[in-house]
């Protein structure tokens, strides 16, 4: 089985994470796996997954539309990841097409229901909205319900559950970690994000400060701090910003939370909880979306109506309030919950999605 | 991008719905339009426009971007290298900065139209490619004054040289004011003279300030306050006319301003120029020959004049107890006074009105009387009226007591005989009270006022105390205007006694009329104060610094105890920590923590008889509004709305005597010190706010928008908090109601028919549920069964939104047009009892109407498959049976399957029957309602009315989304209703209009096609996803 994913941009973010570990997984189970992406961002997207290259997935390069016909001719599946590279995957199958070449099956990996990230009837919004329907007769595939009922309710098209993936190598706990003093909270502030609500985030951690004085120590990652002063933020003089973190750096940071803050308006998936979960620390995470998916509340995570800033001070209260023993309790729950997630489940029900597909095409 | 909400852009533009003025107009000769437009780098989109067939013609430009209409200009700004290039007088240039939802680093398309015709500008861009990094622009005013605006625009925007334009209620006042700027990049200093028209309306209303395009593409803009000015005139004896401004007289110090004198309005002489305003004073000299009598003098600024600032010319008086300002307190007490006994000194938010009226401070003197003392008050110093008016002298005087008092004014002369006395009658209100002293003195001779007392014992308190006619006599307090529906009538702390700035109250203590301050198992004291603004705008807000609270500090409200405590209301206020408020802790604000909590705020409810002040342990509680709200330095504004159940509702008639009353509470549980103001509560009718509480909000506008148009979000935008465990029903939010999802003007529904009670419980119960969107309802009874109406009408009693209406004597169709009538929504829908709606069946109708003015009548998918029923042996078979339920499926499920389906939104159709039917009431009354005479059934009058509606080319939209299901034996309106005889009436009433042919074309219409195609294919809900859709 010959699969490329068409994933154009410069990595980095919790999808072209997902896309990296699994199509490293999907090597390790002989796929013959590559990833397409843009000549633009090919030097820092290795530069950040330099892995791939060494485990012998491919990589080749596309600038336009002919580039990427070339990189998924003679494949078997061609994966669109995002909504842009639907559009480019459609594009290239009409060269195709044009040419006389036999075109790949199609999929789309959908990460997330982007029309959310756009205000409705912009163009961009448009262009995500499209993406769904611009393959026809592709796969689509998704790793929460909530995406899978997105796309069905709002377009109509069946999309098939797989599993989703945690770098367990990356994101484990510390067990020895000593976990006397004050509950470590930490929490992600990216201003240029609206929907991940660093507003809201700002706010609660300055609240946090003022509610539970020195029970707890706040720390939040996610910008730089010249961006936060440009952008108005005012961080409580409580808060250790740590700035721009990288993966690992944020794995370590995990390791040493109790709570983590995900206050988004919503998560598709919210992955930065999970591989927090799979370090020991426990989420506070939006009620809207996909997060069900694994997070339990009041079991192994807190769910909670986000908009409201009462609910969201109600779970990290009665997490503060709670004694060792059920902190500990929740915590070793998060940590199995996130232990299930190992790549190599998801990348089996993943490969056993293709291989029925194309079984399907032939 | 849909348009900016801000902008009022009109899909069908007409000159009276252009963003400014547009007066139709006929060139000379044919047009010929020209200009360009072009993206700079500074995000700017900047162009001219003109019509070289008319050189003074200024055009409007639409902005286009991504092929959607974004902003409308008017291209009329000065650009000096038109008159270069021989563009006319150069005044056709317009600029436009770049919305941020565009400048996403991702290719945009644009263009500009001119509006007026349809010709495109010249532009060598197709598209433009913006970052999204940049700084937005803001605009700062740091001084407001008649010599000069000034501030600072901050934002790397505008690199080139730009002129800042005006902007009042929303229209561009004046597009080239001439602006210097210093500095560059990010930060630059601006400065213009304001013109005199400008003053003008500074003077009258509050004008904004905005660079070019900004307030077009919805960026903030700066706010120039209204400047509160008030005049006053006097001639003195030597003819010198002394003029003082009060208000925002810093506004106008070091201005020299000419002074007209006008009588009846017709100006008397040339203008004057007085000396510059300092520190609030002019004058000039009056001409002579003129008389002063009648005179009024005015204000003109650089050639304009102010016609706000006027004020009549007064001879003769002096002010004498000086409180247009109460600056004479000195360290011994009041300066040029002598007091009888010791004053103490109050404060009093007097409103503003009242308070330029009588150029009130808000200080006030304050006397205890106690029995061994006199009973005299005040001695005046000696002074000597010019004027005496037929032998009297006039004094006025702002007073109030604790009861009512008797106070005498007693004039003497240097011999200490006394030569005149009047009396003057003070009570629990302030009062201004005049009256003329007789006096046997000449005038020019010095005499002593003496205020005094004729009882022994209670408090009188003096605002204000004149000789002389410097005052208007106004309104007295007790006519200071109070809104209708507000139930803390506090809004502007307008009630206040005197002495708030009390430090020492302990316990209980009444803060303010109506307002206690209890601090609970504490003796710690509690400082009070009043803050204003300093010139009386009505931002006069309670300062309360609590330094302990061992167990908790409530601040209590009573509410006023006439007005109606509706089911539903909104509390509205503002609360923060200001250096002021916090100043109140003196040596323990250092103690004071950054942030303050409000542990709660409720509404509760005490019983008053036999008990003067009950302890807060006998409250009921009956809402908790809002826990644990954090405050700042900062004031912040809180919106909370509230429900409250049938026996918390509040409804006491005008003077009767309740032996309970309400509060709203403000609990903290830390030491505080705090400021509340612009408090409203308001009730039921009046709590429609435009956007859901604050408090409750996605934070990224876009997926609050798509919340409402996409599939699966439904419960993202409840106005009430969601729960991990309450998520399975997204349809199922019992929360009070949805704000935002309310059309303006409110919705209404009406049930008719009462023949089948049954079938209306089960249409109420469906109501119950079926919705968030904020509605009323009202029960349209027809039947003649007393029991039934009776047991009915003690059902909805309880019921707060639910009313009833029972018009005797009347036949099916005029109960119909009389509830449509009487309601005072702006939509109604109407239902038959025994309809049964479905989850956001209202939300989908709503949904449908949207915003479009065009749009009269709205109705359900289900209309569709009703009109489909109809007999097919008198009109066509609509083929539309899959869309109505089948036996076995339940309303639910069928809406559920239809919605799968089908799209939101409304699909225009040419004819809608009744079944769920949803009415705008304006386009109701126009179309002369219902036609009882003509039509016994209202199935086939509302058929009648959506016809006429179509036919005046009014909107009719079918909300896809939207499921009533009318059971075949529901109410009296089934399709097999309309009888022969009625549809040859409508056939006789409509000759130009074929029903069958209508609703043939409504079966034809591609959506209900595809629907019906599309229905048998769906499986029902909780069927699998096809293969593959399992858990792995």
């Amino acid at each position: 089985m010959k699969v490329v994913f068409v994933l154009p941009g410069r990595g980095g973010g919790g999808g072209a994470h997902s896309v990296v570990q699994e199509t490293l997984g999907l090597r390790r189970l002989g796929v013959q796996v590559q990833i397409a992406t843009t000549g633009e961002t090919v030097e820092a997207f290795l530069g950040l997954y330099p892995d791939l290259v060494k485990s012998g997935v491919g990589v080749p390069v596309f600038a336009d539309g002919e580039g990427l016909a070339d990189a998924i001719s003679g494949q078997d599946l061609a994966i669109a990841t995002t909504a842009p590279s639907a559009h480019m995957l459609a594009d290239s199958l009409t060269l195709l097409a044009a040419r006389g070449e036999a075109a790949p099956a199609t999929a789309y990996y959908v990460q997330d229901y982007e029309p959310l990230f756009f205000a409705p009837g912009s163009a961009a919004w448009q262009t995500a909205r499209a993406s769904y329907e611009v393959l026809p007769g592709a796969l689509l595939f998704a790793k929460t319900d909530w995406l899978c009922a997105m796309v069905t309710s709002n377009h109509g098209l069946p999309v098939h559950r797989v599993r989703a993936s945690v770098d367990l190598d990356l994101y484990h706990p510390d067990l020895g970690h000593d976990r006397s003093g004050p509950l470590r909270i930490s929490a992600m502030i990216r201003p240029s994000t609206p929907r991940r609500a660093p507003l809201r985030t700002a706010r609660i951690l300055a609240r946090l400060a003022h509610v539970h004085g020195d029970d707890v120590t706040l720390t939040s990652f996610g910008c730089e701090l010249e961006e936060l002063d440009r952008r108005g933020f005012s961080l409580s003089t409580r808060i250790d910003h740590r700035g721009v973190l990288r993966r690992v750096e944020v794995a370590d940071l995990l390791r040493t939370t109790d709570l983590f803050l995900d206050l988004s308006d919503f998560q598709a998936f919210g992955r930065t909880a999970l591989e927090g979960m799979a370090c020991g620390c426990v989420p506070v995470l939006p009620l809207f979306g996909g997060a069900a998916e694994f997070a339990r509340d009041g079991d192994n995570a807190f769910r909670v109506d986000t908009r409201s800033d009462e609910a969201i001070l109600a779970a990290v209260a009665a997490f503060v309030s709670s004694d060792r023993q059920s902190r500990a309790g929740m915590r070793r729950r998060a940590i199995t919950t996130a232990m299930s997630y190992s790549i190599a489940q998801s990348v089996h029900s993943e490969a056993d999605l293709f291989a029925r597909a194309l079984e399907r095409r032939l | 991008m849909q348009p900016h909400p801000d902008k009022n852009i009109p899909d069908n533009p007409a000159p009276e719905a252009a963003p400014y003025a547009v007066t139709p107009e006929i060139p000379a000769r044919a047009p010929e339009y020209g200009g360009w437009a072009r993206m700079d780098s500074d995000a700017v989109l900047r162009g001219w426009a003109r019509d070289r067939a008319d050189a003074s013609r200024r055009l409007d430009v639409e902005i286009f971007i991504d092929d959607q209409r974004i902003a409308v200009l008017r291209a009329d700004a000065l650009d000096p290298k038109l008159v270069q290039l021989g563009q006319g007088d150069g005044r056709y240039a317009f600029a436009f900065l770049t919305p941020p939802d565009y400048r996403d680093g991702r290719p945009h398309s644009f263009h500009v139209r001119v509006r007026q015709a349809p010709y495109t500008l010249k532009c060598k861009q197709d598209s433009f490619d913006l970052p999204p990094s940049a700084t937005p622009p803001k605009l700062e005013v740091t001084v407001v004054s008649f010599g000069s605006i000034r501030g600072w625009l901050h934002g790397g925007q505008y690199a080139k040289s730009i002129r800042l334009a005006l902007w009042a209620d929303g229209n561009r006042i004046d597009p080239d004011l001439d602006t210097q700027w210093s500095g560059s990049g990010d930060a630059r200093e601006f400065l213009f003279e304001p013109s005199g028209e400008i003053l003008d309306r500074l003077c009258r209303q509050s004008l904004t300030l905005a660079a070019p395009g900004m307030a077009e593409a919805g960026y903030p803009v700066a706010r120039l306050d209204r400047l509160s000015l008030g005049l006053r005139a006097r001639i003195d004896a030597d003819g010198e006319v002394r003029v003082r401004f009060f208000g925002d007289t810093t506004a106008i110090n070091g201005e020299t301003v000419w002074f007209r004198l006008t009588r009846n309005g017709e100006s008397q002489a040339p203008d004057l120029e007085g000396a510059p305003v300092q520190q609030g004073n002019a004058q000039f000299r009056l001409p002579s020959g003129l008389d002063p009598e009648g005179l009024e003098v005015r204000v003109v600024c650089r050639g304009t004049l102010l016609s706000s600032l006027w004020a009549p010319l007064r001879q003769d008086c002096r002010d004498w107890l000086q409180n247009p300002g109460f600056r004479h307190w000195g360290p011994d007490g009041v300066a040029h006074w002598n007091t009888a006994r010791s004053a103490g000194r109050g404060f009093f938010a007097f409103p503003p009105a009242q308070a330029l009226a009588y150029g009130l401070t808000g200080d006030v003197l304050r006397f205890d009387l106690a029995e061994e003392r006199n009973g005299d008050l005040l001695l005046g110093q000696e002074f000597q009226p010019h004027r005496l008016s037929a032998g009297a002298l006039p004094v006025s005087a702002m007073v109030r007591s604790d009861r009512e008092i008797t106070l005498a004014l007693a004039l003497t002369n240097p011999a200490g005989r006394a030569v005149g006395r009047a009396e003057i009658v003070s009570s629990k209100d302030w009062r201004f009270l005049t009256v003329d002293i007789p006096c046997e003195e000449r005038p020019g001779e010095p005499l002593t006022l003496t205020l005094c007392a004729s009882v022994t014992a209670g408090t009188v308190e003096v605002a204000g105390l004149t000789i002389g006619d410097s005052f208007e006599v106004y309104a007295t307090a007790e006519d200071v205007p109070q809104q209708p529906g507000q139930l803390a009538v506090n809004t502007d702390l307008v009630q206040w006694p005197s002495g708030i700035l009390r430090d020492n109250l302990i316990g209980r203590s009444e803060l303010a009329r109506g307002w206690y301050g209890a601090n609970h198992r504490s003796e710690a004291p509690i400082s009070v104060r009043a803050l204003t603004n300093g010139n009386y705008e009505g931002d006069i807000a309670l300062a309360v610094a609590v330094p302990e609270v061992p167990e908790y500090f409530r601040l209590e409200i009573r509410l006023h105890p006439e007005t109606a405590l509706l089911s539903r209301g909104m509390l509205d206020f503002e609360i923060g920590s200001p250096p002021a408020a916090r100043r109140l802790f003196q040596s323990a604000v250092a103690g004071l923590p950054e942030y303050g909590e409000i542990e709660r705020i409720q509404i509760v409810r005490r019983r008053t008889e036999g008990v003067v002040h009950a302890e807060p342990g006998s409250d009921e509680l009956l809402v908790v509004l809002a826990r644990r709200l954090m405050i700042d330095r900062s004031y912040h504004r809180f919106r909370l709305p509230f429900s409250l159940d049938a026996t918390g509702s509040q409804a006491i008639a005008p003077g009767e005597r309740p032996d309970e009353e309400y509060f709203l509470v403000f609990e903290f549980r830390q030491p505080c010190a705090f400021a509340v103001r612009r408090l409203r509560l308001t009730s039921q009718k009046d709590a429609r706010p435009a956007s859901p509480p604050a408090f409750l909000a996605l934070e990224d506008r876009n997926i609050e928008a798509h919340a409402r148009r996409v599939r699966g979000l439904e419960s993202w935008v409840s106005t009430t908090v969601q729960s991990a465990t309450g998520e399975a029903s997204p349809g199922g939010d019992s929360g009070p109601w949805l704000w935002s999802l309310a059309p303006a003007g409110g919705v209404e529904v009406l049930v008719c028919g009462a023949e089948a009670p049954e079938a209306m419980w089960e249409t109420l119960a469906g109501l119950g549920k079926g919705s968030a969107v904020p509605r009323t309802v009202r029960l349209v009874a027809q039947s003649p069964d007393r029991v039934a109406i009776a047991g009915l009408e003690a059902a909805v009693a309880g019921q707060p939104w639910t009313s009833w209406l029972s018009p005797s004597g009347l036949g099916r169709v005029e109960q119909l047009d009389a509830a449509i009538r009487s309601s005072d929504a702006s939509w109604v829908v109407v239902l038959e009892a025994g309809d049964q709606v479905t989850d956001g069946w209202l939300e989908a109708l709503v949904g449908a109407v949207g915003a479009d003015p065009e749009v009269a009548l709205a109705g359900p998918l289900s209309n569709a498959a009703f009109l489909g029923l109809m007999a097919p042996d008198r009109l066509p078979d609509l083929s539309l049976t899959p869309l109505v339920c089948s036996p076995g499926v339940s309303p639910a499920a069928m809406a559920l399957r239809l919605r799968g389906e089908a799209c939101g939104g409304g699909t225009p159709v040419p004819v809608l029957g009744d079944a769920g039917l949803m009415i705008r009431r304006s386009s109701y009354l126009a179309a002369g309602g219902l036609n009882p005479a003509a039509f016994q059934t209202s199935t086939a009058a509302l058929l009648d009315l959506a016809i006429r509606i179509a036919g005046s080319g009014q909107g009719l939209r079918m909300a896809l989304d939207s499921y009533v299901h009318r059971p075949p034996a529901a109410g009296a309106g089934t399709p097999a209703d309309i009888s022969r005889v009625e549809l040859a009436k409508l056939a006789s009433l409509h000759p130009d209009c074929d029903l069958g042919s209508m609703l043939q074309k409504c079966r034809d219409l591609p959506a209900l096609a595809r629907l019906r195609q599309g229905l048998p294919a769906i499986s029902e809900p909780g069927q699998g996803r096809g293969e593959g859709g399992g858990q792995p």
